[in-house]
């Protein structure tokens, strides 16, 4: 049951990615990329990780995406002029170079019994539940949450300091 | 005969006084010229130029006198600091006065202060006043530092300081390149003895591992050593030859014999004064004076000493020839002075040390006093030097003319003037010399002599004893110099006349006082056993040498003046009879031309083509630009991995990443 | 083949992963470099996932948690300093922003 969902997920999500790369209008490279989170998110709950993968979906597709969709609508983006894309040597090198890194991980990794691998001792009722893992990251984690806390509060000053349109141009929707 | 340094030294700190009085002379008026320029008064200048001199002078007066009354070979000395200390080798700053150097000093700073007062009136009205006062006072430092030094190293610095006083007075008025030129040539010149001289050195230092006078003499007393001396070679050539012709050579630089002569006519590009005092009297005289000091040495080698005394008696001969023909009144007295240093290595080269130094003391009166009689002449012509545009000034200079007329007869060698005494002294005994070349040199001394007579006559005729030939506007000016200048040509006539009488000969009836003060010191040459013309008796033998030479200078003289004063024209037709000795005479022999062609162009050859475009410009800078060029090349190739695309760089992140995960899968 | 394992889902991370890279060094568009850098942020966190669950550790899963974080700040700052760049360059094609170069 659980191998035909992840093979399912698998497909899904190698799919979207493959859709993200190579698609030319950016909008719908979104939209994949919307699909290949929620592929992910599934293989977090096949993972017992059901936390993380609400949090999937609510940061990553709810927030995240919408940012990009907005950004792309907010810019107007003709779709990319495919200018023959040069398969030119740097193109090909960067396709091998990316197929290589991907087989060299596989290949360090990989462990030939790891597929009989039983899953230590670990119990389904309480790993990976919100209580878990909210409990590990106020006690043990506790300084790292916070400093967590810190971050997105310069990210949200940087963000803003950053988008403000200077005194100097033209438009600027009367926010002053 | 003991070999002096056996004998007491005794220590007297006033000694250092002598040399370091000029040298604060020096500092006064050469610091006070930097700040103050024309601010700095002459009197003052004056006061403390001449001042410390005359200090000096009083002080080496003193010390005399202290040496008179201590036993012979005892000598005075101070030690000031120890200047070079490496393992067992040492050379201090040390002084040594001994009855050498005590004549020596007397010389250097009695003419000298004669010199320095008359620099007063003759650098009068130059705008540089203070600048030259410095130099001269310099010089004296750096003389007195040559003469008393207790070492080898000591009296090379005093060397090297007179040399380039030499340079710095000679090329006083450098705004004329010429002038500049010729000081430049005079140190170089040197430049080229002194290798010698460092050679000698140095072989002295591998050999006795000490430059000190005293230990050095100590050393050679030994007899082993002598043996060494005598009998090992180096390159060739005996040890003791070697170094004493090395240091030889260094005497033929600074004390201009042949082959390097041929700075110090040019060297009358200097005002008047220091050609009186740094190539007349003093500075000159330094070869002579490190022969006579190391004179032990140069009695272990017979063929040194036959080399110095030909070199200076053909130096003595070939100069006298061409100071027949110069114009220039200052040339003829160069020449002069180079003939007359010939006599005095002739001398020392006889074994005759007390002759040559008696030479070189009277040599100081009578050279200084005509060449500061020149000075008052050029003074008082308004520059003129020219012997062909002078005549007539017996009448217009008199103190000048009378001072030379004894400086003249001094130098030709009439009895009783000091130039006799000294002169017959070094044909007598070149004529006794143990060498067997005894004779040829005194028949080559005495036509040098001879020779002295026709340039020195000829000198005098054309300048006073003749018609004046005078540039019109410059006859009504023509006056005697100011009391600073007659004064000390009237000194030092007084000198050139009785200056004889300190070594009058024995078989003339005296005490020859001079000679046996330098006993100690300088072991007088062995007495003739020889005889002449199969005559035994020497003392008439010398006498019947003196009488002939006086008749001879006498008549040669009166034959030149009847010919300047009367019959001029027989003059130019002996010129173009000889024509082309004549010629040869007048151009020096193109001795200067010759070395330019020989030496100076392919020296500025190899400078320009080889050291510059090759060397310097090729591979120094061309590994210098290289280097750059290489640097440049690489950043040029370098940088266009900066395309400025984001993803040219992400594609170097990811070929990084490959290259560890590869690493670390491999390994 | 039908017992999923932990090689399964680390191949399906580093297939997702290479296929990020390969989208990086290929794409024109910035905001579609920006997409494929996340989509290697997910990949990344996906094994960590799978290495907590077969490994019985939650640290994984609290580290995947700061990654998120930390990744919906970074997408913030980033797509404010696109939107700078557009309004200066009147463009989001890499290509046009070579300023930098020597």
């Amino acid at each position: 049951m659980e191998a035909i969902a992840f093979y399912i997920l698998a497909v899904m999500a190698l799919f979207a990615a493959l859709m993200v790369v190579l698609h030319k209008s950016p909008a719908i490279s979104a939209i994949y990329l919307v699909l290949c989170f929620f592929a992910v998110a599934g293989n977090y709950v096949l993972l017992h990780a059901h936390f993380i993968a609400a949090i999937q979906i609510l940061v990553y597709a709810g927030a995240i995406m919408v940012l990009f969709v907005m950004v792309i609508m907010l810019l107007n983006l003709d779709e990319e002029v495919r200018q023959r894309r040069q398969l030119g040597l740097l193109a090909a090198l960067s396709v091998l170079s990316g197929l290589g890194v991907g087989v060299l991980i596989l290949l360090m990794t990989w462990k030939p019994g790891a597929q009989s691998m039983v899953p230590k001792t670990l119990d389904p009722q309480t790993f990976g539940t919100t209580e878990t893992v909210g409990r590990y990251l106020f006690t043990t984690y506790l300084l790292p949450f916070e400093a967590a806390s810190v971050l997105l509060l310069a990210a949200i000053v940087g963000a803003i300091a950053l988008s403000r349109r200077s005194e100097h141009q033209p438009g600027g929707g009367g926010d002053r | 005969m003991e070999p002096a340094g056996l004998h007491n030294l005794h220590l007297i700190p006033w000694l250092g006084w002598i040399p370091l009085l000029p040298l604060l002379g020096f500092l006064f008026n050469g610091l006070g010229w930097i700040v103050l320029r024309e601010r700095l008064s002459r009197p003052v200048v004056n006061l403390v130029a001449v001042g410390v001199v005359f200090g000096s002078f009083a002080l080496s007066l003193n010390a005399f006198l202290c040496l008179l009354n201590l036993p012979p070979g005892d000598s005075l000395g101070f030690t000031a600091f120890s200047w070079i200390k490496a393992g067992d080798f040492t050379a201090n700053f040390g002084l040594l006065f001994d009855r050498l150097s005590c004549v020596m000093c007397l010389v250097v700073t009695g003419v000298g202060g004669l010199i320095h007062l008359y620099s007063v009136g003759y650098m009068g009205r130059d705008p540089a006043y203070a600048r030259y006062f410095s130099y001269l006072n310099l010089f004296t430092f750096a003389m007195l530092t040559l003469v008393m030094a207790d070492n080898l190293a000591l009296m090379f610095v005093g060397w090297e300081g007179v040399g380039l006083c030499s340079y710095l007075l000679i090329g006083f008025w450098y705004e004329d390149p010429e002038k500049a030129s010729a000081g430049k040539k005079a140190f170089i010149v040197n430049r080229i003895g002194d290798f010698g001289f460092l050679i000698g050195i140095f072989t002295i230092v591998w050999l006795m591992g000490t430059v000190d006078f005293n230990r050095m003499q100590a050393w050679v007393a030994n007899v082993d050593h002598r043996f060494l001396l005598q009998h090992q070679t180096l390159l060739g050539i005996g040890l003791a030859t070697f170094i004493c012709l090395a240091l030889f050579v260094g005497a033929i630089g600074k004390s201009a014999q042949i082959p390097l002569y041929v700075w110090l006519p040019d060297a009358m590009a200097g005002p008047t004064p220091v050609s009186a005092l740094i190539h007349a009297a003093t500075m000159v005289t330094a070869g002579v004076y490190m022969i006579g000091r190391l004179n032990f040495l140069y009695l272990q080698s017979e063929t040194a000493l036959i080399v110095v005394s030909l070199v200076g008696v053909g130096t003595a001969l070939y100069s006298a020839t061409i100071g027949f023909t110069q114009n220039d009144i200052k040339k003829v007295l160069a020449y002069s002075t180079v003939s007359q240093l010939g006599f005095m290595f002739t001398a020392m080269g006889v074994a005759a040390f007390s002759a040559g130094i008696f030479h070189l003391v009277t040599h100081a009166f009578f050279k200084a006093l005509l060449f500061l009689g020149a000075g008052s002449v050029i003074h008082g012509l308004s520059g003129e030097q020219d012997l062909r545009r002078m005549g007539g000034l017996r009448q217009k200079l008199p103190i000048t003319c009378w001072t030379m007329v004894m400086a003249w007869l001094a130098i030709c060698g009439i009895i009783p003037f000091a130039g006799f005494v000294s002169k017959d002294e070094i044909l007598w005994r070149a004529l006794n010399a143990t060498s067997g070349l005894g004779k040829l040199i005194c028949i080559i001394g005495f036509l040098a002599a001879l020779g002295t007579a026709v340039y020195m006559t000829r000198l005098m005729v054309l300048a006073f004893f003749s018609e004046s030939r005078m540039d019109h506007e410059k006859e009504p000016h023509a006056h005697e110099s100011p009391w600073t200048m007659w004064v000390p040509l009237a000194l030092l006539a007084v000198l050139s006349v009785f200056g004889g009488f300190l070594n009058w000969p024995v078989s003339l009836g005296g005490g020859a006082y001079f000679e046996h003060w330098l006993e100690p010191v300088m072991p007088a040459p062995p007495e003739a056993g020889m005889s002449i013309l199969g005559v035994e008796s020497t003392q008439g033998v010398e006498m019947g040498l003196m009488v002939f030479s006086v008749l001879m200078a006498a008549l040669v003289m009166a034959v030149v003046y009847w010919i300047y004063a009367k019959r001029r024209e027989v003059t130019d037709q002996v010129a173009e009879k000889l024509g082309p000795l004549y010629r040869a005479s007048f151009n020096k022999y193109w001795v200067d031309e010759i070395y330019d062609a020989l030496i100076v162009e392919p020296c500025k050859w190899i400078s320009y083509f080889i050291l510059f475009r090759l060397a310097d410009a090729g591979i120094v800078d061309g590994l210098a630009n290289g280097l750059a060029g290489l640097t440049r090349a690489a950043g040029m190739g370098l940088r266009r991995f900066q395309s400025g695309r984001v993803q040219n760089y992400a594609f170097s992140f990811v070929i990084g990443v490959l290259a560890i995960l590869l690493y670390f899968w491999l390994r | 083949m039908m017992h999923v394992g932990l090689n399964h889902f680390l191949f399906l991370a580093a297939a997702l992963f290479s296929i990020g890279v390969i989208g990086v060094l290929t794409r024109r568009n910035a905001l579609v470099i920006f997409m494929c850098i996340e989509l290697m942020i997910n990949a990344a966190n996906l094994a960590f996932i799978a290495f907590s669950y077969y490994l019985a550790d939650i640290t994984g899963q609290g580290f995947v948690f700061m990654s998120m974080v930390v990744a919906a700040s970074e997408v913030a700052v980033g797509l404010a300093i696109i939107l700078a760049l557009f309004r200066n360059k009147e463009s989001v094609n890499v290509d046009d922003i070579r300023i930098m170069k020597w």
